[in-house]
């Protein structure tokens, strides 16, 4: 029989507080995107990126990824297997991008 | 390097190199060599790893005032180049940066390359919770140097994402944010030459990108872990992190300090002359973008 089992997380107020600045940059950066000021891009990026890191940050907390990490020098195959698939996408998505803009203007 | 420079720039270069170095690998051979066995707490009995001693043995309220000091400087240059306003010389300057789409698809390459990069290395765990080995830091004066501002926010993003990956991500990550912008933004700012083709250009970023920012990064997230650490003069009844103090100046700060400064002392310049001609032909580099206003 299948047992399911939920991990038991507590946010600490560590937690809290890195949440509560990622929301306020995200705010600021919509504010001044509305404003169309053109920082108001850099920052909706900062917070827009900031939110998507939290997600992920709370998904491997409560897929439990973290808990194998025990100490000084723990390989972690799964977080560096995904290190690498962010720096191919990153590279790929940067590249094509901005070879995109170059060919607009 | 140029053969129309004065011989003395070359000769500088070499010994600014060869000092900056020497401090690096100094560093780096105390803590490798140092008998860990009994833990960091050696520190305390005026016996620990001799680098952090030295920075540890300048006293809380050294690094308090100092530091924060530096913070301070770090922060307001942070927010001045978020509002338009940069620093050249000693002159205050306003500019303009469209923030298009190649600006925001740089910071983001910068920023999945610079983070996929450092938390490759997130299981070299140095202080769980804190920092670990991390060579990827030899890429944030390359984005300074080669794309400026949206460079230096790639590394800040990235660092974040790092953190996030490794599990390390806390409030002290908003410290290790404006921490990675300044170890861009100081080579972005002090190397003139980014072919990286004058002995002048290599002097500069031996003092600016790899002694200066290294350090100014260190004391500034140390700082940051300080303020909102258990030994805060101000958050000791409600910390937000769990770092002891005599662990920040005495361990952390410092370990940051040859982290920084021999990865990028090494590494970095090479692969900025190497890059410059790909970065100035798709027109990235940062001073073909920039425009100044006064």
């Amino acid at each position: 029989m299948f047992k399911l089992e939920i991990a038991l997380v507590v946010l600490m107020p560590n937690d809290y507080g890195i949440i509560a600045f990622v929301v306020f940059v995200l705010i600021v950066g919509v504010i001044l995107y509305a404003m169309k000021k053109p920082v108001g891009r850099l920052i909706l990026l900062f917070g827009i990126g900031g939110i998507l890191t939290l997600i992920a940050y709370f998904i491997l907390i409560f897929a439990g990824v973290y808990d194998n990490v025990t100490g000084a020098f723990t390989p972690t195959p799964a977080l560096n297997g995904f290190a690498v698939i962010v720096i191919i996408v990153g590279l790929g998505a940067g590249y094509y991008a901005v070879q995109r803009a170059r060919v607009k203007t | 390097m140029t053969s129309k420079e004065a011989p003395s720039y070359k000769l500088a270069a070499v010994v600014i190199a060869i000092i900056v170095l020497a401090i690096a690998f100094y560093g780096t051979y105390s803590f490798l060599s140092f008998n860990w066995a009994t833990g960091p707490g050696d520190l305390l009995a005026g016996k620990g790893w001799t680098f952090g001693q030295a920075f540890l043995n300048l006293g809380f309220d050294f690094w308090l005032a100092v530091g924060g000091i530096v913070w301070l400087a770090g922060t307001i240059l942070f927010l001045m180049e978020l509002g338009g306003v940069t620093l050249e010389g000693l002159k205050l300057r306003r500019f303009s940066l469209r923030w298009d789409a190649v600006d925001i698809a740089t910071t983001a390459l910068c920023a999945a390359v610079y983070g996929g990069g450092l938390f490759a290395t997130g299981g070299l765990t140095i202080i769980p919770g804190f920092t670990w080995i991390r060579p990827a830091n030899a890429l944030t004066p390359v984005f300074g140097i080669l794309f400026g501002l949206p460079g230096a926010f790639g590394a800040a993003i990235g660092n974040f994402i790092a953190d996030a990956f490794a599990g390390f991500l806390s409030v002290g990550s908003i410290g290790g944010f404006v921490g990675n912008f300044l170890l861009a933004w100081v080579p972005y700012k002090f190397v003139k030459d980014a072919s990286m083709r004058s002995g002048k250009s290599w002097a500069q970023f031996y003092v600016w990108g790899v002694l200066v920012g290294s350090v100014w990064c260190a004391i500034y997230i140390g700082w940051w872990l300080f303020f909102i650490g258990p030994q805060s003069p101000v958050l000791a009844s409600f910390p937000l992190t769990g770092l002891p103090a005599f662990l920040v100046w005495g361990y952390f700060t410092p370990f940051v300090v040859i982290n920084n400064a021999i990865v990028t002392a090494f590494v970095s310049a090479p692969v900025t002359a190497a890059l410059f001609p790909y970065a100035k032909k798709w027109g990235l580099y940062w001073g073909d973008r920039i425009q100044y206003k006064s």
